[in-house]
């Protein structure tokens, strides 16, 4: 999919892996609607980009609150019009320092699945109907590979990363044949708050940066032989 | 015998619960279906047109003068204002007919709308104190940002409870252009429509800015539909014209799509791509030049949207449909059951 002149829907876009995917899709030429729940942070993110000659939109929302998806999609679409790619980044690891599943409150486990997994579901029904209606689109789900491998204290989040995996694959499934493309894509670690949080002693200069992580997933936007619709691919695979 | 259908008061789970009548305008034959029973009826060459207006949260509470007043969204204009309607204090559970005056506005009064957004009057409609041309403040995507925050769907007094933002949209909701929601394809999910294309329709789109359907003043309401805004692309003039040159059949999804493609033909002589603004009333009277089926949600004679239906079956064979659906059970209204006139 050409990234220029495109509607680019982001959630969790006001720090890391989201801030710096709105920063490289803005500097391809697409429309980008950047949704967080901070919203000065977001605010601060837009300008950066504007101040760069892009074309980036402030909507702050909660993805895991039970009526954001279809405000959030009708926001974006007034701003912009009908989104062309939706990223799905926004998650939440839970309390830190994370915590084995024994010590895991029932409201917490509760809330990582509301805001990595029913969020992006409710947010993709809003969205993919005009997708099929125009033939063409792509939703992307930011991955982990805590949602594969087993860790112990990333029960919460690695179970809602598992069950977002599955839901990708179970979306491109339905959709195949319509032109709308859904892939996940395990990012690897990176040097962001999120990882700072879980790994507080993590050597940042062992991690990637987000700008580079970005811009692989430019590519897997663009080349759809890397990536698929219903594949999960690590971020590596763009390198 | 015509009688009046009972209105659906909430929205029906799953396609496969809602209702197809099938008016056969050539032989008159009635046939009680399903909506999944949508594909079966696609004739090959087929184009189905659809309304991708996605409806916007029209209806926000706010105050004036120390009154609580609702400021209830009519349209979008070129230069950012909008075109709206105030009603007096009340909810949506009083018929919108019954609702009080709002307070006597005039040009330069403020409403406030709650958080920062406020709508500056402009301009007062002559025929009527209650409609309004306002500017809101802040513009741009903070007045998106406001709208998405505050405001609530247009809801029905006949409903059983407040409609969601997202129970109002069809599947297929693209553009945020609608003050009312174009009804008639709530029933087309994702699903039905890849079945429609698989059984040989070309599904295509335009989008159309649905006003409101009351206003509470009959001298406004004498006059609706007012005109509205639609947006033609040019791949779907050419899959329309392509279908009327080859004489193949048109569907439409919905009178907001007739209004839109038999609006531009009549101005153009012929379609023509790009937005344009259409104040053509479908009636008895309408001779149609590009649309030749419709899926419109069932109406009966009570119902103002009955009288456009009439620009595709005559009276009589309405009134049957009407008559029949009422035996059958079909519900009616905005969450209504469905009718393929064709």
């Amino acid at each position: 999919m050409h990234i220029d002149d495109t509607n680019i829907l982001i959630t969790g876009a006001s720090r890391g892996l989201g801030r710096a995917l709105a920063e490289a899709l803005a500097a391809r030429g697409a429309r980008v609607v950047m949704v967080a729940r901070g919203a000065e942070p977001l605010r601060e993110a837009v300008r950066a980009i504007r101040e760069a000659g892009g074309d980036a939109h402030a909507l702050p929302g909660d993805v895991g609150a039970p009526d954001a998806a279809s405000r959030i999609a009708g926001a974006a679409a007034a701003m912009v019009g009908p989104i062309d790619v939706l990223i799905h980044d926004a998650s939440t690891l839970g309390p830190v320092p994370l915590a084995p599943l024994t010590e895991t409150g029932d409201e917490d486990f509760e809330r990582a699945f509301a805001v990595n997994l029913i969020g992006p579901f409710r947010l993709s029904k809003a969205v993919v109907g005009s997708m099929v209606a125009r033939g063409r689109g792509l939703i992307v789900h930011v991955s982990s590979d805590a949602g594969v491998e087993a860790y112990p204290t990333w029960g919460a989040y690695g179970a809602s990363k598992a069950a977002l995996d599955h839901l990708s694959r179970t979306w491109a499934a339905e959709l195949e044949g319509s032109g709308v493309r859904v892939i996940s894509v395990d990012p690897g670690e990176m040097d962001t708050t999120m990882h700072a949080d879980a790994i507080p002693d993590a050597d940042p200069s062992a991690l990637a940066r987000p700008a580079d992580v970005a811009a692989r997933f430019v590519a897997l936007i663009e080349r759809p032989e890397l990536a698929p619709s219903g594949a999960r691919v690590a971020a590596e695979v763009a390198a | 015998m015509a009688e009046a259908l009972a209105p659906a008061r909430a929205p029906r789970r799953g396609a496969r619960a809602q209702r197809l009548l099938h008016v056969d305008t050539a032989t008159g034959a009635l046939t009680d279906e399903r909506i999944d029973d949508l594909p079966s009826r696609v004739e090959p060459g087929d184009v189905w047109v659809l309304n991708d207006a996605a409806t916007l949260p029209a209806s926000l509470s706010g105050g004036f003068d120390g009154q609580a007043v609702e400021l209830r969204l009519r349209a979008e204009r070129e230069d950012g204002t909008w075109w709206a309607v105030l009603l007096g204090e009340g909810s949506w559970r009083d018929d919108t007919d019954a609702r009080p005056a709002p307070p006597r506005i005039e040009v330069g009064d403020r409403i406030t709308l709650g958080g920062r957004l406020g709508a500056e009057v402009v301009e007062v409609d002559p025929l009527s104190a209650r409609s309004v041309r306002v500017r809101f403040t802040p513009g741009g995507d903070g007045f998106w940002r406001a709208l998405y925050a505050l405001g609530r769907p247009v809801q029905y007094s006949y409903l059983a409870r407040e409609l969601r933002l997202s129970e109002v949209q069809t599947g297929y909701a693209a553009r945020p252009w609608s003050a009312e929601p174009p009804s008639a394809g709530r029933p087309l999910g994702v699903g039905l429509l890849e079945r429609l294309r698989a059984a040989g329709a070309e599904v295509v789109s335009l989008t159309h800015a649905a006003g409101l359907s009351a206003t509470g003043d009959p001298a406004l309401d004498a006059r609706l539909p007012l005109p509205e805004r639609y947006d033609l692309p040019a791949a779907t003039v050419d899959a329309v014209s392509r279908a009327v040159a080859e004489r193949r059949r048109v569907v439409a999804v919905g009178t907001t799509v007739t209004r839109a493609l038999e609006g531009n033909h009549r101005t153009h002589g012929a379609l023509r791509p790009g937005v344009g603004e259409t104040d053509l009333v479908l009636g008895p009277d309408t001779t149609l030049s590009v649309v030749d089926a419709l899926l419109t949600g069932a109406h009966d004679p009570a119902s103002s949207h009955y009288q456009l239906l009439r620009a595709f079956a005559p009276e009589r064979l309405l009134r049957e449909a009407v008559g029949r659906s009422a035996a059958l059970g079909y519900l009616g209204h905005e969450l209504g059951d469905s009718w393929l006139i064709a």
